[in-house]
């Protein structure tokens, strides 16, 4: 009880060093349970949001299809449940809204309803929340949309979300949501008869959802389903599983970032607040050496004197991970869900402290810092009472390599020799108190950094791969009173004034026995001025006619070299699950999506039929892309125009999200660094209490007691600091690489000004930290500090 | 003799936790250049209270303190720490040597502060460690390091040197040896040397003897009987 209330005692005399390391392990907390508990958060909430709407596992388009052709599905092995839906879109000239019909018993996709009554009559209409809140819609409201150019009138009775929409991203290429133009729609079925009354479209069905059983695999399963009602019916389009459906994959990948970020910085912040626990334990047990001894004397157990001291560390990393990881696990996943309420819409989600998260976070914080609380104390504890109970024997001055050259070690002044002594004769303090200044550093420039490469990315993507102006997409069909007719992009017609390339885009699949990865082979006919494939030191390469250029990443991920044969499973359902297999000839560097380049010759002398969708256009001087928009607007094969200015400023949109966590991770970095930089500073000042009480009454001023203990500190910041540099480079590169996805990976990119910015930082922080050194010395009672000889 | 500094009424008040201890109760005394005034008395008598106003270590309550015709009792610190540095070297019971310097380091390191100081290497010979220049403190015994500390102060060339209890920590013989060094000193290069101990065997090696007693001047007389250390026997 009374070693407790020494303890307590003690804590408060070094509270400042106590204050900062329960900082540190605050921050590590925090960003281990908030980034964990993000990701777990999302995963349970998407788990328990597609479970109980029941979202589909397999989507099938078909031009028209009926009840009577999908009898055969009642015999398959594997699916659940299967529903077929009508989809099409209304517009008017700016908005759409793609509209799907349902049925009141409807079990897959159900829909989740936010506010009114879901549609019941024709023409009654739910829409999806976000696009009512950007164009403030309200309950009642009339809505005139056209329907292949014919006028309708819906009336909105509900406002919904659905688990098959947890991201809208408009159909026509930009990948990112925008409600304000694009929404989604559910009709009761019953309005499906009207409208073909109205409009002419003699179409029952044109889509299947499908729910499969569990531990079906979807990929054969969907080719089964195909066998039945697909290839051998004219009206079969093309059908896909949920791990190509966009919502679904870009938030699966989203989830798995925040996992991986998990880990690498709070490994980092954990061992760095074990570190200072070990340094400041140390200090506290050379200044209690004589207490130790007397304890031992008095009979205290060497076992309740360990935990006694154990108790240093035990206080704030239990106390630091309660608290962090409490506050992480509530106040970070708030803020990453506000951000990503950007791009997704997941009704209902709400942040909750995840305890199977937070104890394991004190658990291994408490370990650690007992750990280092017990290598600091383990030797003192076992020397004899008597032993330590004397004052510790000075450590003895010793030589340093510096003062082999007499001239200049002569030259020195007094103080300059103290202060290189200092340094190079305890060479294991200095050395961890660079560690903290390196890792400080390094995890600065590691934040900064992902703010850089984040913006490389784009500039890199948009402006030295991407030499279009912009995109004509082209739909994969059109559909006139329920007649499809499949689109000949060369067929249609195009505006003066652009030059033109027709891209092919085939979806593929690339697994392993770990994993699989879905990216898109881009037959590419002549590169150069439309689309520059770079390698990682930026030379273009030329696509090759024999072979495949692919990513870099999807080489690190399956061992991908130059000269390997790399085999894909097609995934679109043309192809039939046919697989492909080629050379690889390069290695590109890409980091929006994962992308294989070849031309269209290599993929037709394999037989397959290639479907030009994508067209790049470059636009000469006398034609401006609203022109060509314009030009377009009427043609029913083009699905959309973008230019390459939308697609950027929609990707720079959707980094802004990026830029929260990568904010937030630098203010933690920038919190760390100055945690250890006070820390060490004011450690160094305790031991030297002495010589700085000697100095005074020999009648230094107090700015020359006071440059001594700031020289040292700036010494080892500097030492921190050119360590730090090189670590923080490596530091970068395995946070690149652990966080990145199929989605984005993030280029090696630190500008200059970001290093410069994190050293001046870490000086900055050392000179702050001297702040509390010059009231020390001010304070500094010279009779009383020259007596105590301890 | 001239006097080279005076105390006048001072006292010094100490606030500890709100109590109010008044250790100088209005001292008066001065000192003559070149002797040798040995300060004495009890155990909380006040006599290191003394040595620390007058070697600028701390500023006393009330009263003057006449350092060469500079009343150094209202001295802001940076004065004060200048006054330390040009007038007086200190020597401590614990030798409080910085453990980082040789021997000869400590030495020059003391006299960095000010101009005119003696030959550190010269010095350190004549208190016998000529041999031991490069040794760390670490690495002396208590009377070697209480010796470099001597000659720190010594090498600085002060106005006067302070002592405080400086052979408290040492042994009969090496006190002795300590104490004959600053009577040798004090003989050869004429410095004032005020030397504070509770010990009062130390009384006849003094030019003059002040008592304190309860934060008060007992009394200051002259040694009329003054023996070498040699002589000494306690």
């Amino acid at each position: 009880m009374n070693l407790l209330r020494k303890l307590i005692r003690d804590i408060i005399k070094s509270k400042g060093q106590f204050i900062t390391i329960t900082l540190v392990v605050v921050l590590g907390a925090l960003f281990y349970s908030g980034l964990s508990s993000a990701s777990v958060l999302l995963d349970d909430y998407t788990k328990e949001y597609y479970d109980e709407y029941n979202l589909a596992d397999i989507w099938m388009y078909y031009s028209n299809i009926t009840e009577e052709d999908t009898k055969g599905l009642d015999t398959l092995e594997g699916i659940q449940d299967y529903e077929l839906r009508f989809t099409y879109q209304s517009r008017t000239d700016e908005k759409t809204l793609k509209i799907h019909s349902f049925a009141e018993d409807a079990k897959i996709n159900k829909l989740h309803l936010i506010e009114g009554e879901l549609p019941v009559n024709p023409f009654e209409i739910a829409l999806d929340y976000e696009f009512v809140l950007a164009n403030g819609i309200s309950l009642g409201d009339e809505l005139k949309y056209k329907v292949d150019g014919i006028e309708v009138s819906y009336k909105v009775t509900a406002f919904i979300e659905n688990p098959e929409y947890v991201t809208k991203i408009p159909e026509d290429g930009n990948n990112f949501p925008e409600h304000d133009r694009y929404g989604i729609g559910y009709v009761n079925y019953s309005t499906i008869p009207e409208l073909s009354v109205i409009t002419g479209i003699s179409v029952e069905y044109d889509e299947i959802l499908f729910k499969a059983d569990t531990d079906t695999d979807l990929n054969d399963l969907i080719s089964s389903i195909e066998k039945e009602i697909g290839r051998s019916n004219d009206g079969y389009l093309f059908g896909y599983t949920k791990n190509l459906y966009p919502g679904y994959s870009m938030l699966q990948g989203d989830i798995e970032q925040f996992k991986n970020l998990s880990y690498v910085f709070p490994v980092i912040f954990f061992l760095v607040a074990a570190l200072m626990t070990y340094i400041a334990m140390k200090r506290i047990i050379d200044t209690q050496r004589k207490q130790i001894g007397i304890m031992k004397a008095l009979g205290v157990k060497k076992g309740r004197i360990t935990r006694h001291y154990l108790g240093f560390s035990i206080i704030p990393c239990v106390f630091g991970a309660a608290v962090g990881g409490i506050i992480g696990s509530v106040l970070l996943p708030d803020v990453l869900l506000d951000v990503y309420s950007e791009t997704y819409d997941l009704p209902g989600i709400h942040t909750r402290v995840i305890w199977s998260l937070v104890i394991p976070v004190i658990l291994i914080a408490v370990l650690l810092g007992m750990i280092a609380a017990y290598l600091s104390c383990r030797k003192i504890l076992n020397e004899r009472a008597a032993a330590s109970m004397r004052p510790r024997l000075p450590k003895a001055g010793k030589r340093i390599l510096l003062e082999r050259s007499k001239g200049l070690w002569g030259r020195l002044s007094g103080k300059t020799k103290i202060v290189l002594r200092n340094i190079f004769c305890n060479k294991r303090r200095a050395l961890m108190s660079c560690v903290g200044v390196m890792g400080s550093v390094a995890l600065m420039i590691t934040g900064f950094a992902m703010n850089d490469s984040t913006k490389a990315l784009i500039d890199r993507t948009y402006d030295e791969i991407y030499q279009y102006d912009g995109i004509v997409n082209f739909s994969y069909f059109t559909s006139e009173k329920g007649k499809v007719k499949f689109t000949d992009p060369y067929s249609v017609a195009n505006p003066e004034g652009i030059e033109t390339s027709y891209v092919s885009t085939l979806g593929f699949e690339i697994k392993d026995d770990e994993k699989t990865t879905f990216g898109s082979i881009v037959a590419l006919q002549d590169n150069h001025d439309f689309y520059r494939i770079i390698d990682s030191e930026a030379n273009e390469l030329a696509v090759p006619n024999d072979g495949f250029i692919v990513s870099q990443r999807l080489s690190d991920l399956y061992d991908l070299a130059v000269g390997d044969d790399i085999k894909v499973k097609l995934t679109d359902s043309i192809y039939g699950g046919e697989t492909i297999s080629g050379k690889v000839k390069a290695i590109s560097e890409q980091y929006l999506s994962q992308e294989i380049y070849c031309t269209p010759d290599f993929l037709e002398n394999m037989d397959l039929e290639l479907k030009p969708l994508t067209m790049y256009i470059k636009v000469s001087s006398d034609i401006t892309l609203n022109d060509i928009k314009d030009f377009y607007d009427d043609v029913p094969e083009v699905d959309s125009v973008i230019s390459k200015a939308e697609q950027k400023s929609s990707v720079e949109n959707y980094t802004k999200s990026m830029a929260a966590l990568v904010g937030m991770m630098i203010i933690g970095a920038m919190l760390l660094s100055f945690a250890v930089i006070y820390n060490i500073s004011v450690i160094n000042i305790m031991e030297r209490s002495s010589t700085l009480a000697t100095m005074k009454v020999l009648g230094f001023g107090r700015k020359e007691v006071a440059s001594v203990f700031e020289i040292e500190n700036l010494l080892l910041t500097v030492l921190g600091v050119i360590g730090g540099v090189p670590l923080g480079l490596l530091l970068m590169k395995a946070v690149f690489d652990t966080s990145a996805t199929d989605d984005m990976s993030f280029p090696y990119v630190v500008k200059i000004s970001s290093i410069v910015i994190s050293c001046a930082l870490a000086f900055g922080y050392t000179i702050l930290s001297d702040i509390p050194v010059r009231r020390k010395i001010k304070k500094v009672n010279m009779t009383e500090s020259l007596k105590e000889t301890e | 003799m001239k006097n080279i500094v005076q105390f006048k009424r001072v006292t010094k008040e100490f606030v500890n936790q709100e109590v109010k201890v008044k250790v100088l109760k209005g001292i008066d005394f001065d000192i003559k250049e070149g002797e040798i005034l040995l300060v004495i008395g009890s155990s909380g008598a006040g006599k290191s209270t003394i040595l620390n106003i007058l070697g600028g270590l701390d500023t006393p309550t009330d009263g003057e303190v006449i350092v060469e015709n500079q009343n150094i009792s209202n001295y802001k610190e940076k004065q004060l720490s200048e006054f330390r540095a040009k007038k007086v070297g200190i020597i401590f019971q614990s030798y409080n040597l910085i453990p980082n310097l040789t021997a000869l380091e400590n030495v020059i390191f003391g006299s960095e502060v000010k101009t005119g100081t003696l030959d550190a290497r010269e010095i350190l010979g004549k208190v016998g460690l000529g041999d031991k220049c490069d040794k760390f403190p670490a690495t002396l015994s208590g009377g070697e390091q209480q010796r470099v500390a001597i000659a720190r102060a010594v090498a600085k060339n002060p106005l006067m040197i302070l002592c405080d209890e400086p052979t408290g920590a040492l042994d009969y013989e090496t006190s002795k040896a300590a104490l004959k060094l600053l009577e040798d000193l004090n003989k050869e290069l004429n410095k004032t040397i005020i030397l504070v101990t509770h010990n009062l065997a130390l009384s006849p090696m003094a030019d003059r003897i002040l008592t304190v007693k309860s934060g008060k001047v007992e009394s200051i007389e002259a040694n009329t009987t003054k023996k070498s250390v040699a002589e000494l026997e306690w």
